[in-house]
């Protein structure tokens, strides 16, 4: 892994402390993050947890694709922080802490940005919501295909 | 040849195991992979394929997305991708 980049899938509760350690730096005036959070209510149905599933290969690689692709937009200076949580979370669990440090705010906050709405579109993830009244659904997505 | 076919998200709803073994012929592409797994899934189910969900999904190996004609022998680590989500 590049220095000043950490990519991983865990199934230990993701720390947003190690991340925003991580990225700080004294040449950075601040940081940037995104934290992703179990909602308890989706498309009107009362939500008790999520279960995250993971293809832990592929999703690592793309992680780091997606890591190189912002260095090379915003930057080689962006330190860069992406976690990915899989397994079962409770309302109010953390599913996924992203966390750049840079300089400059504008490209913290693009980078920060390009990198959840690439991850929720390009990463090997899915998420089965559990709801109140004991059902399950896989939540629908966005589809990889390149046929 | 024998491919094994690791399944994830919504498949693992409608097979009972983490992976699926397809016999095929040696120059088999992911179109054929495709096919075998409809067929498959059908035969579990037979309102299976109803969703569309095997076609919106892509086909992996452990490191890329594949093509539709993607040859499929000596990849390792191949998996049925349906629509992801993550964050």
């Amino acid at each position: 892994m590049a220095d000043g980049i950490h990519c991983a899938i865990s199934g230990e509760a993701l720390s947003v402390e190690a991340a925003l350690r991580f990225v700080a730096g004294p040449g950075n005036g601040a940081v940037t993050s995104f934290v992703g959070q179990v909602r308890d209510l989706n498309q009107g149905r009362a939500v008790r947890g999520v279960s995250y599933d993971v293809y832990d290969a592929l999703a690592l690689r793309g992680f780091l694709q997606l890591t190189g692709e912002a260095r090379a937009r915003w930057g080689d200076g962006l330190s860069l922080w992406l976690e990915h949580f899989k397994g079962r979370l409770a309302v109010g669990g953390i599913s996924i802490v992203i966390a750049v440090g840079s300089p400059q705010r504008d490209n913290r906050f693009q980078a920060c940005r390009f990198l959840i709405e690439e991850i929720k579109h390009r990463a090997p993830i899915w998420k089965q919501e559990h709801y109140h009244d004991g059902d399950s659904a896989w939540v629908q997505g966005h589809a990889l295909c390149r046929h | 040849m024998q491919i094994r076919l690791a399944v994830f998200g919504a498949f693992r709803g409608q097979v009972a195991q983490s992976d699926l073994t397809f016999i095929l012929p040696d120059d088999a592409r992911v179109r054929h992979l495709r096919a075998a797994l409809k067929v498959h899934l059908r035969a579990l189910h037979p309102a299976a394929g109803d969703d569309g969900l095997v076609e919106r999904s892509a086909f992996a190996d452990a490191n890329e997305v594949l093509d539709e004609e993607a040859a499929l022998a000596g990849r390792q680590g191949l998996a049925v991708l349906p629509p992801v989500c993550g964050g």
